[in-house]
């Protein structure tokens, strides 16, 4: 911390809480550090130093593009309505914060996928079939938090977050897929000095998903693409699968240390969770089970997030540095041996850098860099079967102030992204004529080491309504587009000449 | 503060790069090897065993690897998965080489199964196979219907199943009073957590759950070289009835069942739902159904089929030991009158489940796991799809001599929709 100081010399720590120009810019970057920072520990939410906002909002996504992962999904089109705020009262100590979200859509894809969802931590568990179908996507999403300072030394705070996906297929094989995730964060905060704060939570998050699959009965004209699979590993499935839930169970906790000055915030935290995925049996059956899960995967997540913060008479930095690292042991249970057989492992890093600077005055409203990289190692024990990928992801942004009237402000984004696998290698062993390698692995491997750029634009105007409400209209696209092949090229499943492509307009009300 | 963003930078790349790196590791694996160690019987001692054809076939993905072995008869598999495996090797042996041992001027082809071999992780497991077999039969299973027909709301079901018998010597034969068997049990290895094998010898016996025979006095019915004759459950043009299915026109059939009157003459109950009899086909004689009332002689979907050519008509039967609240029984049919038998079986990893043993059947056929020209095919049930035995070759004179090297494994495909009659000479 000393070294950090001392090369952060010659800051003069009078930047004043001014009104930005446009405020849905400022908006906008408190919302990422309260993503990144205060949802891991409720209790230094008495630490915000920005001001609060609400606001409603709704919005159409159109995405379209061949520049998928295989797997996953194209041509999405969805509304969504939404409404989020922040509200303190220091002199009393209380921050309270809440989020509701609801999306409505259609989608179309997933070849081998009859998740919607692909596992995000790693697992090597969902149901997939060969053909691809047409979704309906819903999403609730419920996110409250609250905090209160109590006394000079200690905040108490807490949040509870509550999400909901159904997603359903509309025609064979067919669906329902309906996921549960609830997370509980209680958090307490010792304030050691008026800069030094340190804190606790603790964390209980539970993921339920149960699928109603109805699969279509195989006729003799059709290809072998309705035969329902539940994957395994790379390489281990087992077709025919019964119909199980997913539960899975995570415990942890973070700790965090906070440094506050006049012009300096710096937060740093350590997240911990720990837990399992587990797959159970939808009717129990004493003749297809002795009671134990099919499937478990256990898995552990390290998460470390660092905030630096300076404000200046010029204008605000803003570094956060966000790093995972993911592990995770899959197996299965062999009735025969009444034993589990460890089948698969995962593991994966991932941090990013990103920076910002929001100047005073002027055109420039914020210029903004991010690095990234990215490893995962994924191995199937039944096979030898290997894959190991790791990508740098560099991008940069800029928003700049259009017009800025009393009445009305214009502004605009653009941005881009460059993906770059800087490594990869697949050796397939047992599994080289498998069906999973050679159906969903080496056309997925050729969409993940392929090098591509992103480009991204939003224009933006906001009107001002009354003494303190707002009204934005916000317009906004991004294209991915391969920049060279990487494995496989030959089964490539996109040509460079292809892209994926998303608008999304937004109509926001602020108060 | 150029040098501190330039610091966080540095520290940043260095901690994730590092990290990064050190996230690739040494792949862990279970593969294991198995040796297969080919030998022949004693009949055929002498043999050369190097160049010999083996193959495993892992249950779990269908995946096939083959090898052929070295002077010593010795095959490895090396860096496989650990999985259940069905081991095969096999010889043919042209007439000229065969005469030498066998003492008859005619082609053999030697096998050699070993069915559920585990391979455990990491495991080093050693197969042992004696090749061994006899020339091909005259009369055999051409062609096994029993999945069903498909489309039109599956309304015809499996009532328009049929057997196909083909005669493959240059001589004619006859089928009259033949035995066609369903053999049991019903399992059929599509899931092992609910049923269990028979677990009954097969050395002497196999166990027929239901049993018919062919009419005639001797030379009434009979089966020219190259040619078949077809039995059918119904005699009836379903082709006809649902235009738009994928069935077959059975009312040309030579046989067909009929299973009502000879119920109710045992105070038992018939199906008239799916037992039609057509009275301008002949009847196959009801001998044995394990089925105390509204039976009737369908075959089941994975079973499998033996033609037999006994002296009296057993009478013996024997209680299935895995039946439970109802009590099943076979009839005992003796392995010495087989003619020819096909092990049909609804899983790849199923050869517990086998009803012959391997001296008629060396390995089985599985039309779910069958991995041929055509992945269209399924092998499910009610998908219109057929079990056909493979053509060995054509001779000159158009006649086609099929597969019959007394394993199922090898000598059966699917094929998309049912072909009756497809190999006659014309």
């Amino acid at each position: 911390m000393a070294l950090a100081w001392s090369l952060w010399g010659g800051v003069v720590p009078l930047w004043s809480q001014q009104q930005p120009v446009i405020e849905s810019l400022s908006r906008q970057s408190h919302q990422t550090v309260y993503d990144a920072v205060y949802t891991l520990q409720p209790a230094i939410s008495t630490l915000w130093e920005y001001d609060g906002y609400a606001y409603l909002k709704g919005g159409y996504t159109l995405s379209m593009g061949d520049y998928i992962q295989p797997q996953g999904i194209s041509n999405l089109r969805k509304l969504h309505i939404a409404s989020e705020s922040v509200w303190q009262h220091p002199e009393k100590g209380w921050f309270l914060y809440g989020k509701v979200n609801y999306e409505n859509g259609t989608s179309d894809g997933g070849i081998w996928n009859l998740a919607y969802e692909l596992p995000t931590n790693g697992s090597p568990f969902y149901y997939m079939v060969g053909k691809s179908g047409s979704w309906k996507v819903q999403r609730y999403h419920f996110d409250v938090s609250v905090a209160k300072r109590l006394g000079k030394r200690f905040s108490l705070g807490a949040s509870l977050l509550y999400h909901g996906n159904l997603y359903y297929r509309t025609v064979d094989s067919r669906n329902t897929s309906t996921n549960l995730d609830i997370r509980v964060t209680p958090s307490v905060a010792w304030h050691v000095s008026s800069k030094h704060t340190l804190a606790l939570s603790a964390t209980y998050e539970r993921h339920r998903n149960e699928s109603e699959i109805s699969n279509k009965y195989q006729h003799d004209t059709d290809a072998k693409q309705y035969i329902l699979y539940m994957n395994q590993g790379l390489g281990s499935w087992e077709s025919e699968p019964n119909m199980f839930n997913k539960i899975e169970r995570l415990y942890g906790g973070a700790l965090s240390w906070s440094w506050r000055s006049t012009a300096t915030s710096l937060d740093v935290i350590y997240r911990l969770r720990s837990g399992r995925e587990a797959w159970k049996h939808k009717s129990y059956n004493n003749d297809a089970s002795d009671g134990s899960d099919p499937a478990q995967y256990d898995l552990t997540h390290q998460e470390l997030v660092a905030r630096l913060e300076n404000r200046r008479r010029t204008g605000r930095w803003l570094f956060l540095l966000q790093g995972s690292l993911l592990s995770g042991e899959g197996r299965v249970y062999k009735l025969t041996a009444r034993s589990y057989l460890d089948n698969y492992t995962y593991r994966g890093f991932n941090t990013a850098l990103r920076g910002f600077w929001y100047p005073k005055r002027g055109l420039l409203q914020s210029l903004d860099a991010e690095v990234r990289l990215e490893t995962t190692q994924q191995d199937d024990i039944s096979y030898g079967h290997s894959i190991y990928r790791a990508d740098l992801v560099a991008g940069l942004g800029v928003d700049l102030s259009l017009v800025r009237r009393e009445s009305w402000s214009g502004y605009c984004r653009v941005g881009g992204r460059y993906k770059s696998n800087l490594s990869a290698d697949h050796t397939p062993k047992a599994a080289a004529d498998n069906l999973y390698t050679l159906q969903i692995a080496r056309p997925v491997l050729a969409y993940l080491t392929s090098d591509a750029a992103q480009v991204e634009a939003e224009l933006g105007a906001e009107f001002r309504m009354g003494r303190k409400n707002r009204g934005e209209v916000l317009l906004t696209g991004a294209l991915w587009k391969p920049v060279s092949y990487g494995l496989y090229r030959e089964e490539a499943r996109y040509a460079l000449t292809d892209n994926y492509g998303s608008v999304m307009l937004q109509f926001v009300y602020s108060f | 503060m150029k040098k501190f963003v330039n610091g966080i930078i540095a520290c940043v790349m260095i901690a994730a790069v590092s990290m990064g790196t050190g996230c690739q590791k040494e792949s862990e694996s279970a593969l294991g090897s198995i040796t297969v160690k080919v030998g022949v019987s004693e009949i055929f001692e002498g043999l050369d065993l190097s160049g010999i054809s083996v193959k495993i076939v892992n249950t779990s993905d269908n995946s096939t690897l083959e090898a052929e072995t070295q002077a010593d008869g010795v095959a490895v598999f090396n860096e496989i998965s650990p999985a259940i495996y069905n081991v095969s090797a096999s010889l043919e042996l042209p007439a000229e080489v065969a005469v030498n041992y066998t003492g008859t001027n005619q082609a053999v082809t030697l096998n050699g199964v070993a069915t559920n071999v585990t391979l455990l992780p990491s495991g080093n497991q050693t197969v042992e196979l004696v090749l061994d077999g006899k020339a091909g039969g005259s009369l055999v299973i051409k062609e096994i219907y029993s999945l069903g027909a498909t489309k039109d709301d599956y309304a015809i079901l499996f009532k328009d199943q049929f057997i196909e018998i083909y005669n493959n010597s240059d001589e004619v034969q006859y089928v009259d009073g033949l035995y066609l068997a369903d053999l049991g049990p019903s399992a059929d290895g599509s899931d092992p957590d609910k049923s269990a094998p028979l677990g009954l010898s097969l050395d002497e016996y196999v166990y027929a759950a239901k049993v018919l025979q062919f009419p005639g006095n001797g030379t009434d019915y009979p089966v020219e070289p190259g040619k078949s004759i077809v039995m059918a459950l119904n005699a009836v043009n379903y082709k006809a009835d649902k235009p738009d299915a994928v069935t077959v026109d059975n009312s040309t059939a030579d046989f067909d069942t009929y299973a009502i009157d000879w119920l109710q003459e045992q105070g038992r109950t018939g199906n008239p739902a799916l037992d039609v009899d057509n009275p301008q086909v002949p009847t196959m004689k009801c001998i044995y159904l394990n089925i105390q009332n509204n039976g009737c002689f369908n075959f089941a979907s994975y079973g499998s089929v033996a033609l037999f050519k006994l002296d009296s008509t057993p009478t013996e039967t024997v209680l299935d030991p895995n039946s439970l609240s109802t009590q099943i029984y076979y009839l005992k049919m003796p392995v010495s009158g087989i003619i020819d038998g096909v092990d049909n079986l609804a899983a790849t990893d199923a050869g517990a489940y086998k009803r012959l043993p391997s001296s008629v059947d060396a390995g089985f056929f599985c039309p779910k796991g069958y991995t041929g020209d055509n992945a269209a095919i399924t092998g499910l049930n009610y998908s219109g799809n057929s079990i056909r035995r493979k053509v060995a070759k054509v001779l000159p004179d158009g006649r086609n001599v099929l597969s019959d090297t007394n394993n199922s494994t090898n000598d059966f495909e699917v094929v998309e929709a049912p072909t009756p009659r497809c190999y006659d000479l014309n």
